[in-house]
């Protein structure tokens, strides 16, 4: 029958995409760093060294060392591996349990009220508050951790899933299809979920992102990641006591930050110009001028046909 | 007389690189004062381009190329603070779409002086008088009480009439109105097209007019200029134009407009001829739609009381203006609009009583076509996948090869290329994606066809073709149609019997010739009188009986 | 108008509902015993049942949740098992420093976003235009706390400008005052400023290219007139919405940015609290910080309905 007609479409668009591009490459590099360069270099994020404290970055220790004499750029490159894992397992979860959560809203209306409330409620605690309180309540560890981060995080992905699906309903090509008898699950899966995928990519990327910003702040505030353990936020709280006697320390932790939350935004913002249609990124009608330097294009006519 | 308005080999290009087109290409006209000039044209044409050009209003990346004097000014090379200058003092511009023509959070005296204060007006008590002025001549009410209200106030077609203020405010020598009544109904449409006239009577304004409207052109105009692809293809008087069109293009474009009360043709019902006798397809008998309110909100009667039957091999045509109910009925028909009294009864299965299952298999024989082409497919599915659909969703393990045989039936049946059905129906043209929608309704080979407003959002001409293949394709399958449309015209292109539908009751039913020639209710005879036909003297005799009409009462 | 006011009023009560149920629950989320959590692994059973007890714990949850609620209601969240006072005494300590550098951080970032994001809108595909675009991406990628310590390494530890840390209120000695509140309004404010900078700049371009304004401009209105009456009059709409919902990023990027320049405030009430298992403090911090970001937010919609005159002329939201 022929592949679909967008499918070699965009994924062309996608990766000629400057944002995409960049904020992928960042990414990777990043993800080197956390995953292939220490088995490389052996580097112990844990090996204490009293005897060579606040080194200063040369020889044997690239980035120099941290209060205890562990290697800093060990530590680092631990602390990325920790914040993609942190941030990917709150991304893919919160995206996997949010567009549950947001299907069965737009689905029935009883459900609806009640899951709605939730995410309202959820939304309405300020974020970074929510994830302490829960991460100090349920006491550090790693998962725990990711458990409070899911849940800050789903209610925003349900509250998209439920309103691009309600919109996806109302279109009239969803009509067209209940004309001609087509039940809730035909409905959903050939029409709601691919329109849907498209915008939950784009969230899960920021989502993403701010994951690991929260994830440093807790482990910063002393309810993320458990010492001795190494993550960006207690290496910079680490520093901050040293601020003055070994700086490498809060730069070094604030630029792997920095950079793996820019690739995650620049990979967010590429994604989004991709899937956000030019004339109604904000749902208005387009303006006149828009409409009429559009009025050309798009409108090709096939050789042959007639109009 | 003066020529207020000379426009020089005018070129603009739009775009650029691969994008780059040749909006305008090398126009030149004149328009005099006390004189309406018509730019016709469809989507495409450049008749937008050009009207921007005259208040040097094209998109910023445009290039301009040749000269624009307006009111004695030198358009195209005017400064900008030059150009700010004669916006709105030589020439003005009234716009389609109203509601978005006004601001919204300022009231419309503000608004309406705004253009006064731009221009130098100074004294607050003198600027409030001429704007009371404005409004009171294009006929808004009471115009002190009604000063501070805010456009979301008026009904559409007040709105208009505030944007024809707007542009009166400062008395320009030049109005240039695009596509001023295009978003507007039949009856008010009349009342804009008065308005302007007036303008050109009383005041001795030159108006350019750009519509795509035939029947507009020949109630207004006083010169015509047919444009297609970004140049002038003829150039003539009004009258002429209509009765000796020079251009073939001119006669496809006069031939495709659907007119009122044309000798009927070959392939249609004569008018007298009782409709099949034996099952009805649809039979109602007062039939509500009440959608429920919520909270403190009364529901909504969408429409009530209504009985009508179509026969099995019969069209009714449904007319009515925006918020009829038309396309409630249409969606009543099959189960997708609440039914909340009355009986309805479609090929033989009581609607508003049928379990899911019911509807479903009566969903299976009727086929339903929906008006606006870029909304009614799912942009990542193709022209095969959408056509296919319906087989997909009704009829159990139904292999590919199946399929695309059907598939490939259907799509030569309305004329589209075999080439079309791999690509996504974004990008074919509204003609195309319309004839995709036939397609799509006709794959399982219906007893019935619900039409809604099959060929509102299309060009002209590309209008005359769908209808075409319509009628075609109904002499050769014999379904029974239900065509709902506001377009008098149209309708009578292609229904044996018609109703008319006014806020949600149905006032009049009959047969197409006779409903149309001697309507029997008031309203239907207003909305008939109203439609503007292809053909100035006609229109002119008709509006001169209109006005006594009213003068009597 | 009433009904849209009413209406949001309603709202809010399912929402505060749901809240009070999260934030009550934080304390029955530890693993085992509380009260055994609190007082640590050493402490006697005598100690834990005793702390049991006067926590409450060992009733029924249906019932301590109802006795919570009503002692809530009444702004009773009761007593810091630490600090000597109620929790609300607590809270009222030390909420006037991060108010201050709330406000002050709000001024800032406001002060910075919108004229810039105008700006960048009315001269868009501009080097102005880029450059604001890059800063913001960059500043969204930069936590505040992050800036905040880059912030002290460059000017109070390199350069020695200002004050490191410290604290004065602003009604006490306000030059002083505003002196040690810079640098952390300004990393608390330049962070927000880049989000707020985009959403500015998107809510411009969409009325400029709006039809209304076209409209005006074929009129003759003047260009700076256009921007500065017409269009941020009906771009503020947007732009006070999305202040508001940064709200709730300020608080706590306002408690995280205390802890970094040792002001006084709810953000080291709420560490110390994480530190100790001061459950009530931690409950009265979090309802406290939700409390003031609902009511930020009603008092935005309902500004929004005031200013909006078809939501005030109707009574529909």
């Amino acid at each position: 029958m022929g592949e679909s007609a967008s499918g070699r479409g965009w994924r062309t668009r996608i990766l000629t995409n400057r944002s995409v591009l960049a904020g992928g490459t960042l990414l990777l590099l990043v993800v080197v760093l956390a995953f292939a360069l220490p088995p490389m270099f052996h580097a112990d994020p844990f090996a204490v060294d009293p005897a060579h404290r606040l080194a200063k970055p040369g020889p044997g220790h690239l980035l120099g060392t941290d209060t205890f004499g562990r290697d800093l750029l060990a530590r680092v490159a631990a602390g990325a591996k920790s914040s993609l894992i942190v941030g990917g397992a709150v991304a893919g979860l919160s995206g996997l349990l949010g567009t549950v959560i947001g299907l069965l809203a737009s689905a029935f209306t009883v459900m609806d009220h009640v899951l709605m409330r939730v995410c309202d409620g959820l939304m309405a605690i300020p974020a970074l508050l929510l994830a302490v309180a829960l991460a100090a309540a349920l006491g550090p560890s790693v998962p725990n951790l990711i458990a409070a981060l899911t849940v800050v995080a789903t209610p925003s992905v349900a509250r998209l899933v439920r309103s691009r699906a309600l919109a996806v309903t109302s279109e009239t090509f969803v009509e067209a299809s209940r004309a001609q008898g087509a039940g809730t699950w035909h409905v959903t899966v050939k029409h709601v979920l691919p329109n849907v995928l498209s915008v939950l990519a784009v969230q899960v990327t920021f989502i993403f992102a701010d994951a690991i910003i929260t994830e440093a702040a807790l482990s910063f505030l002393g309810a993320g990641v458990p010492t001795p353990q190494p993550s960006w936020g207690n290496i910079l709280y680490d520093g901050k006591g040293v601020i003055l006697q070994a700086p490498m320390m809060t730069i070094a932790a604030s630029a792997a930050l920095v950079v793996t939350v820019l690739a995650l935004n620049l990979l967010g913002d590429g994604l989004r110009d991709l899937v956000d249609p030019r004339a109604t990124r904000s749902g208005r009608q387009p303006g006149m001028l828009t409409r009429l330097v559009g009025t050309r294009r798009g409108d090709v006519v096939l050789q042959g046909g007639p109009a | 007389m003066t020529d207020r308005v000379r426009v020089t080999d005018l070129r603009v290009h739009l775009g650029r690189g691969a994008d780059r087109i040749r909006a305008v290409d090398g126009v030149s006209f004149t328009v005099a004062d006390n004189e309406i000039l018509a730019i016709v044209g469809e989507s495409g044409s450049g008749k937008t381009v050009t009207s921007r050009a005259l208040l040097g209003m094209t998109p910023p990346d445009a290039e301009v190329s040749g000269s624009v004097v307006v009111d004695g000014h030198d358009v195209l090379g005017a400064s900008p603070a030059e150009l700010r200058r004669l916006r709105g003092s030589s020439a003005a511009m009234v716009f389609q779409e109203p509601s978005t023509a006004l601001n919204p959070v300022f009231p419309i005296g503000w608004q309406v002086e705004e253009g006064l204060r731009a221009h130098g007006l100074r004294n607050r008590a003198e600027r409030r008088r001429r704007a009371m002025d404005v409004l009171r001549t294009v006929g808004i009410p009471d115009p002190d009480r009604r000063y501070h209200d805010y456009p979301h106030q008026f009904s559409g077609g007040q709105k208009q009439r505030i944007v024809i203020a707007m542009a009166l405010a400062l008395e320009p020598a030049v109005i240039i109105a695009d596509e001023p009544t295009t978003a507007l109904d039949v009856t008010v449409q009349a009342e804009i097209l008065d308005v302007l006239r007036a303008c050109r009577d009383e005041l001795g304004t030159a108006i350019v007019l750009v519509t795509h409207n035939m029947g507009v052109v020949a109630d207004l105009a006083d010169r015509v200029l047919v444009m297609r692809e970004g140049q002038f293809v003829e150039s003539a008087d009004c009258v002429t134009l209509f009765s000796e069109p020079g251009h073939d293009y001119t006669r496809r474009l006069l031939a495709a407009v659907p007119r009122l009360l044309t000798a009927p043709s070959d392939d249609r019902h004569v008018a007298d001829t009782p409709a099949d006798h034996g099952p009805l397809a649809v039979s109602a008998q007062d039939v509500e739609v009440c959608y429920p309110g919520r909270f403190r909100k009364p529901g909504f009667r969408a429409v009530r009381g209504v009985s009508l039957h179509v026969g099995r091999s019969e069209v009714l045509g449904l007319v009515g203006e925006s918020g009829s109910g038309k396309s409630t009925i249409g969606r009543a028909l099959i189960g997708l609009a609440p039914i909340t009294a009355g009986s309805l009864t479609v090929l033989g299965t009581d609607v508003a009583a049928a379990s899911t299952a019911e509807l479903r298999r009566l969903r299976r024989r009727v086929g339903f076509i929906f008006q606006d082409p870029a909304s009614s497919f799912n942009p990542f599915m193709t022209v095969a996948e959408c056509i296919a659909e319906p087989l997909r969703i009704q009829v159990e393990g139904v292999d590919a090869d199946e399929i695309r045989r059907r598939v490939a039936e259907l799509v030569d049946a309305v004329r589209l290329p075999a080439s079309s059905v791999g690509r996504s129906t974004t990008e074919l043209s509204g003609g195309q994606r319309q004839r995709v929608g036939i397609a799509r309704a006709l794959v399982l080979r219906p007893e019935l066809v619900i039409a809604d407003e099959p060929t509102s959002a299309l060009d002209v001409s590309v209008q005359a073709s769908v209808l075409e293949l319509l009628r075609e394709l109904r002499a050769e399958l014999g379904f029974a149609a239900l065509f709902i449309t506001h377009d008098l015209a149209v309708v009578e292109q292609f229904a044996d019997r018609i109703g008319v539908l006014r806020s949600g009751e149905l006032v009049e039913t009959a047969a197409a010739d006779e409903l149309l020639t001697r309507p029997t209710d008031d309203y239907t005879r207003a909305l008939v009188a109203a439609v503007p036909v292809p053909d100035p003297v006609e229109q002119r005799r008709r509006r001169l009986s209109r006005r006594d009409a009213a003068g009597l009462r | 108008m009433l009904n849209y006011t009413l209406k949001r009023l309603l709202a809010l009560i399912p929402v505060l509902a749901v809240v009070s149920v999260v934030i009550f629950a934080l304390i029955h989320l530890t693993p085992g015993n509380p009260a055994r959590a609190i007082l640590g692994p050493e402490a006697s059973a005598a100690d834990v049942e005793a702390l049991s007890e006067r926590l409450g714990l060992n009733r029924p949850v249906a019932l301590q949740y109802l006795e919570w609620l009503g002692r809530a209601v009444t702004g009773n969240f009761g007593d810091s098992l630490f600090l000597r006072k109620s929790v609300t005494q607590a809270v009222a300590d030390n909420a006037v420093p991060t108010a201050q550098l709330a406000i002050a951080a709000l001024v800032v970032a406001v002060a910075i976003a919108v004229p810039l994001g105008t700006l960048a809108a009315r001269w868009r595909g501009s080097p102005l235009d880029a450059l604001a675009m890059g800063v913001s991406l960059v500043g969204m990628a930069v936590p505040s706390f992050v800036l905040g310590l880059i912030l002290i390494l460059v000017l109070a530890v390199g350069l020695r400008v200002l004050p490191v840390a410290g604290y004065e209120s602003v009604f006490d000695d306000p030059v002083r005052g505003l002196r040690y509140l810079l640098l952390p309004a300004i990393s608390l404010g330049a962070v927000l400023a880049a989000f707020l900078l985009r959403t500015t700049r998107a809510a411009v371009l969409d009325v400029l290219a709006s039809d209304y304004i076209q409209a005006a401009r074929s009129r003759g209105v003047t260009e700076s007139r256009l921007l500065f009456r017409h269009t941020l009059r009906n771009a503020g709409l947007p732009i006070v919405t999305a202040v508001g919902l940064t709200f709730g990023a300020l608080i706590t990027g306002a408690v995280v940015t205390e802890t970094i320049f040792n002001i006084p405030g709810i953000g080291s009430l709420l560490v110390n609290a994480i530190k100790r298992r001061d459950y009530p403090v931690l409950q009265g911090v979090v309802m406290f910080a939700t409390l003031a970001y609902l009511v930020v937010n009603l008092a935005v919609d309902l500004v929004y309905g005031l200013v909006d005159p078809r939501i005030r002329l109707s009574g529909n939201g």
